[in-house]
This record gives C-alpha cells, sequence and structure tokens, in this order.
C-alpha cells in the first residue's frame, strides 16, 4: 500500500480494501487489472515490528534460541526499514512491562532498537494480539512469532488491519530442535502450559512431524487468507536471509519494504 | 584362584545379571525436557513410559555389576593357591628322653629329609619347626608323646595339603611303651594314610635292677639292705658311706652312672634327734622310723623329704650322670634297713638320674600298627586353614566400597545428560 498523490510515483494493485478513488483507470482500461497509483511523497510506511517475548521463544534453552533469532531478524527489519526512509518502531510485549519505541526516522533509532531488544529476555505468557489490535494506527505491521499462542486471537486482529489497508507481515520463528527433536525419549513440556505434557519417543516421531508440518501449513493458509504475508524463518538460516526473503515477499508491496 | 565360599559368587553373578536386566530392559519413564510444540505431539502417549532397549549409561550399569561382583567375590572368600606337587613330607624327630643320642637322631633325620620337608622334634610337647639343614638342637629328658607328634603333624599337614597330592609322614623315634597311649591309636587312626616309621635303636630298659656297687664297712646296715637288692641290670650305680673322692666324681661323670653319696655319720653341729620321722620318697615310699637327720644336703632336685617337707636327699647333674647326696643317718641297731618300706625308698634313691625310669620299646605288634599300610595320605584330605594369608578379600571389598563411593557421582553426571 502506498498513498496517493497527484505525482505519480508507482502502482500497486488494487485489492480490497483499497480506496477505489486511488485506482488508476486508464491503466484498468489498457492492462485489464486494477491498479493504484501511489504518490513519492506518501510512500513512506511507518512500520512497526511486534516480537513475541512469550516463554516459548526461549527454546532452546542453550545454543540458537528463537528469541535470540527473532532479535537478530527485527533488528535486521529495522534497519531496512529505516534506510528506505520508513519511520520504524518495535513492541515488545512482557510480563515484568512492555517495552515499546514508537515509530521514528530519526537517526539512531535502529540502535536505540537495537538496545531495546538487548535487554528485554523471553518469557511469560503475554498474548500478541492486544498489541496488534493497538498497532492499527501503523500501516504496516511485522511481527515476529512462533505462533504458538492463541492463532486466532492473533489473526483477528490482523484480519482487521489488513481490511483498515495495512500490510502485516508474519515472520514465522520455528527451533530445527522443533522440526527433529533428539532421538531419544523425553516427557515434552509446553513452557506456556506446563500442565501439558507428553511422552515423546520414536515411535510417535512421524505423528508429531506430520501434526507439526499441516499445523505450519494451516497457519500459512491462514495468514495468506487474512490478507498477511507470511514466511518461515528457521533458526538454523541466517537472519539476514529471512529479512532478505520477507521484504521481496512476491504480493507484497510493488515497492519492498525500505 | 579358588573360591571358599563359591555360592556367594555364583549370587553375586546372579544378581548382576538381575541388574543388566532392569538396567536395560526395565520400563522407566523419560527425563522431562521442555518442548514449545508439545502440543503436537499424539496425546494417547502422554502418560506412557517408555521401555528402553537401547543401552544407556554403560558406566553406571558397568559400575554395579563390578560392585555386585566385588562383593559376592570377596564375600566367597578367594584364595590364591599355588600350584600343587606330587609330594610333601613331614618328619617327626623324636628328642625325648627315649632317643639313644643326638647323632644317631640327626643322621637319620637328614636321611629321611628331602627337600622341601617339615621336620618338626617333639618330646612331650612339639618343637618349633625346623628350617631347611638346621637339625635338631639337643635332646631332652621329659618324657615323649607320639600323640603330640602326630596332632602337629595334622597341623602341619593342613598347610601342605593345598599344594601337594600325597603328604608323606615319617616317624624317627625309638619308639618305647611309655610313648605310646590310647589316644596315641586313635589319633594314627585318623591319618589317612600309611606312616614311614624309621626306628633309632633304644636305650635298653632301666627298669630293671640296676648294678650297684658299694663302698663301707661290713657292718654297715645299708650294705645289707643293698644285697637284698635285685641284680644284675646294665645300669651301673654307686654307694660311697665314706669320702667322696675326684674319681668317684669322674666315675659319675658318664652317661647313665648314679653316685650316691650317703656318709656314715652325720655332721654333728646339724643333728638332731627324731624319735619317729617319716622319710617320704620320690614315689610311693614312705619310712617311719627314729631317723636322725644329718646336715642339709645341697641345693639340687629333691628326690627325698622328710615328713616336714625339708629335704633329705639330693640330686646333681655331673656330665652325663648324676650324684645325689643323702643327709640321713641310718640307727646301727636294729633291722630298719631290711624292712620292705626302705628297701622300696633305697630302691627310689639308686633310680636313674633324673627319676627317669625308661620303659621298654614297642613291640613289632604296636609299631606296625603305626606303621599302617596303602597310600600315602591325600592331601586334599587335610582342611585348609581358615585364615589364609593370600588371600583377596579386603582388596576387593575395599574397590567395593570405592565404587560404592563414585556410584552416586556417575548417577548425578548421567542424569544431567
Amino acid at each position: 500500500m502506498r498513498g496517493s498523490a497527484p505525482e505519480l510515483a508507482e502502482y500497486k494493485l488494487y485489492r480490497q480494501g483499497d480506496e477505489a478513488r486511488r485506482i488508476d483507470w486508464k491503466l484498468l482500461a489498457r492492462s485489464d487489472r486494477a491498479y493504484i497509483r501511489l504518490a513519492p511523497e506518501r510512500a513512506t510506511l511507518a512500520t512497526t515490528i511486534l516480537v513475541d517475548s512469550s516463554a516459548s521463544m526461549a527454546f532452546p534453552e542453550s545454543g540458537n534460541s528463537k528469541w535470540d533469532f527473532a532479535r537478530r531478524v527485527a533488528i535486521g527489519l529495522a534497519a531496512v526499514a529505516h534506510r528506505g526512509g520508513d519511520p520504524v518502531g518495535i513492541t515488545l510485549p512482557s510480563d515484568g512491562g512492555n517495552r515499546y519505541l514508537p515509530p521514528r526516522t530519526r537517526r539512531g533509532v535502529v540502535a536505540e532498537i537495537a538496545g531495546l531488544v538487548s535487554g528485554a529476555q523471553a518469557g511469560g505468557e503475554q498474548s500478541l494480539s492486544p498489541f496488534i489490535a493497538v498497532a492499527h494506527a501503523t500501516p504496516r505491521l511485522a511481527i515476529v512469532s512462533d505462533f504458538l499462542d492463541d492463532l486466532e486471537g492473533v489473526l483477528r486482529p490482523v484480519r482487521a488491519h489488513v481490511a483498515a489497508g495495512g500490510e502485516v507481515h508474519l515472520i514465522h520463528v520455528v527451533a530445527m530442535e522443533e522440526l527433529e527433536p533428539p532421538h531419544r525419549s523425553m516427557v515434552a513440556v509446553d513452557p506456556e502450559n506446563t500442565a501439558l505434557q507428553r511422552t515423546f519417543a520414536e515411535a510417535v516421531r512421524i505423528e508429531y512431524q506430520t501434526a507439526f508440518r499441516e499445523w505450519r501449513e494451516g497457519l500459512a493458509r491462514m495468514a495468506l487468507q487474512a490478507g498477511a504475508f507470511y514466511t518461515l524463518a528457521l533458526t538454523s538460516e541466517p537472519a539476514d536471509r529471512v529479512v532478505r526473503r520477507v521484504v521481496t515477499a512476491p504480493g507484497a508491496a510493488t515497492r519492498p519494504i525500505g | 584362584m579358588t573360591f571358599l565360599a563359591p555360592l556367594w559368587f555364583a549370587a553375586a553373578t546372579a544378581l548382576s545379571a538381575v541388574v543388566v536386566a532392569l538396567h536395560l530392559f526395565a520400563r522407566r519413564r523419560p527425563q522431562t525436557h521442555m518442548l514449545p510444540t508439545a502440543r503436537f505431539i499424539p496425546p494417547h502417549s502422554a502418560q506412557a513410559t517408555t521401555r528402553t532397549v537401547r543401552p544407556t549409561d554403560l558406566l553406571l550399569l558397568l559400575l554395579r555389576v563390578l560392585l555386585l561382583l566385588a562383593v559376592g567375590a570377596a564375600l566367597a572368600k578367594p584364595m590364591f593357591t599355588a600350584s600343587r606337587e606330587p609330594r610333601a613330607g613331614i618328619v617327626l624327630a623324636d628328642v625325648s628322653r627315649a632317643t639313644q643320642g643326638l647323632d644317631a637322631l640327626t643322621r637319620r633325620v637328614a636321611a629321611v629329609r628331602r627337600p622341601g620337608d617339615l621336620v618338626i622334634p617333639f618330646d612331650s610337647a612339639p618343637r618349633a619347626v625346623l628350617q631347611e639343614g638346621v637339625a635338631p638342637a639337643g635332646l631332652s629328658r621329659a618324657q615323649g608323646s607320639l600323640s603330640v607328634g602326630l596332632i602337629a603333624a595334622f597341623e602341619a599337614s593342613r598347610a601342605l595339603g593345598e599344594r601337594a597330592d600325597s603328604i608323606e609322614l615319617t616317624i624317627v623315634s625309638a619308639l618305647r611303651e611309655e610313648e605310646i597311649d590310647r589316644a596315641t591309636i586313635a589319633i594314627r587312626a585318623l591319618w589317612p594314610g600309611r606312616i614311614t616309621i624309621e626306628r633309632l635303636d633304644g636305650i635298653p630298659s632301666q627298669a630293671a635292677a640296676p648294678r650297684v656297687g658299694i663302698r663301707s664297712d661290713p657292718s654297715d646296715p645299708l650294705a645289707a639292705a643293698v644285697r637284698l637288692l635285685p641284680r644284675g641290670g646294665a645300669r651301673e650305680v654307686r654307694v660311697v658311706r665314706g669320702e667322696l673322692s675326684s674319681a668317684d666324681s669322674a666315675w659319675a661323670a658318664d652317661s647313665g652312672r648314679v653316685l650316691v653319696y650317703w656318709p656314715t655319720r652325720p655332721a654333728m653341729s646339724v643333728t638332731r634327734p627324731d624319735t619317729a620321722t617319716g622319710l617320704i620318697g620320690g614315689g610311693d615310699a614312705v619310712v617311719v622310723a627314729p631317723f636322725m637327720r644329718s646336715s642339709r644336703p645341697p641345693d639340687g632336685r629333691v628326690v627325698a623329704r622328710w615328713s616336714d617337707g625339708a629335704a633329705a636327699a639330693t640330686e646333681l647333674a655331673t656330665g652325663a650322670g648324676c650324684v645325689r647326696h643323702v643327709a640321713v643317718v641310718l640307727p646301727v641297731a636294729g633291722d630298719l634297713t631290711l624292712r620292705a618300706d626302705f628297701l622300696r625308698l633305697l630302691h627310689e634313691l639308686l633310680a636313674p638320674c633324673g627319676g627317669t625310669v625308661l620303659s621298654s620299646l614297642a613291640n613289632d605288634s604296636l609299631v606296625n600298627q603305626l606303621r599302617g599300610a596303602g597310600p600315602l595320605a591325600d592331601g586334599r584330605a587335610f582342611p585348609a586353614p581358615l585364615d589364609h594369608g593370600r588371600t583377596i578379600a579386603p582388596w576387593l571389598l575395599a574397590f567395593a566400597l570405592l565404587i560404592a563411593l563414585g556410584e552416586p557421582f556417575v548417577r548425578r553426571q548421567g542424569a544431567r545428560k
């Protein structure tokens, strides 16, 4: 989504929720596709990065945790958006006190974001959905999470945000240890719900992996249906590659983030 | 290495097998780990336990098995046994008064002794085992006891039986009747094999009457008494009623000779009359008569006492023989010296030196009974001594204790993984 102005800069495919008055009718007549005109003076999009800091993000306890990976991705996204001239801010929900930095374009905002995320720790059971709803004023919202929270609670404000003309990116962080649990029997405990305990053994490995894969596919499908962009981010890959994949997501804005 | 109580080790081995089985196949609850995606695990396995078929914690298993085996082995009393030889020997050397000469005994022992054989001297008690090449130190005047020697041989056999298939027992002795009693025959019957008898030439029996020579006046009443004693024995006794000469002492120094110095007149200074005094000999002779005490005899072995306990006659060793001093003044008048009780007392005063009266040599029938027949004694027939210096049980227990101390540490290390 880009703003419209007399001085045309770029076009973007029209989709439901866009203002009909910004459709370039001539271009529609020529190409049989509806495009919206974007004006360069309004091509900047305020971006808020919402990073999930719930207890499930602190997995695995040793090594490259999802939380560490999510922080690197968040800083990368902030840097890319800032370089593109977009105001960028961050929200870190936490049981011990939320951390919030509103979108800014000033120099040094990326460093502020880096300092903010560096001082935060993953833990607690803070839900993301209230923060998504609050961030509706931000045109672009990037959510970095494992989405093991109440998924429907997350997607509902996402749909509303998209319907209101916003752009939402879901960066789904998955640890390799979740894809391929260790080859030994164990009692698996959900860190956000310790009452949930399941015994994992080789006999149920395939069953587990199938269920997890189907859930991820369902999440991606629901995200797309909600009009959001979905990016799967494995902790085993470099964070900058994930950032690049996010900003070049097919179907995203004609001019990528930043 | 052998076990004295192998059932303990067998039990420990069986228990170890159970421990291994439990370790490998026991159903156990797996360790708990955080997994945010736990919800995707099928719920039907939520409370299931898993069966560990893969060998894990092998070090812990090894320690536990070693602990059990070490304790079992220690309780089973492991013993290191030397390689067995076909034969071992025990030589019983009779050094009692029954043996005539030390040289003859030493030569005979050296002739029958083989390398490694134990030589045990004995008289009334067993002596220390003689080292290789060492001869008996001397003979004693004690009465020998073959029973004592056989018991000593049994004790020695318990150690020899561990390293020898057969044990040969050899007895080097003159074998007098006094050395053999009823217990001897019973003990001999317990020896599980034949016995080799090396019989020494024995001193003739000293129970026979001595050949007595007396130097006194013809009217001496003691001379009349001596004439009444039986005669004709090989043992020589000289009675001196007058002064004692150096020739007499030299005569007494020869083996087996007895010189009896019995002064006729008392020393006036100490003589005191007794109206009726008992004179008690070393055996069962008692004479009651109006004796007159002479001077006190010199200190020595008392061979006769007055009724109040004072010494009346003593014996002093001189060379291989002895001299007896009798401080009893005999009455000149009367027939005291001819009475039977006095003759019994006189017989005791003329007894061999040390009061020994050697018995007769054992007859051939008795010797054959002692010798027995059949093979040598089987070494395995003798129970091994309980306390054995070569056991490693304490070391095994120490090893087990070390493992027991280390097991919790290894267990905790395994739990952290």
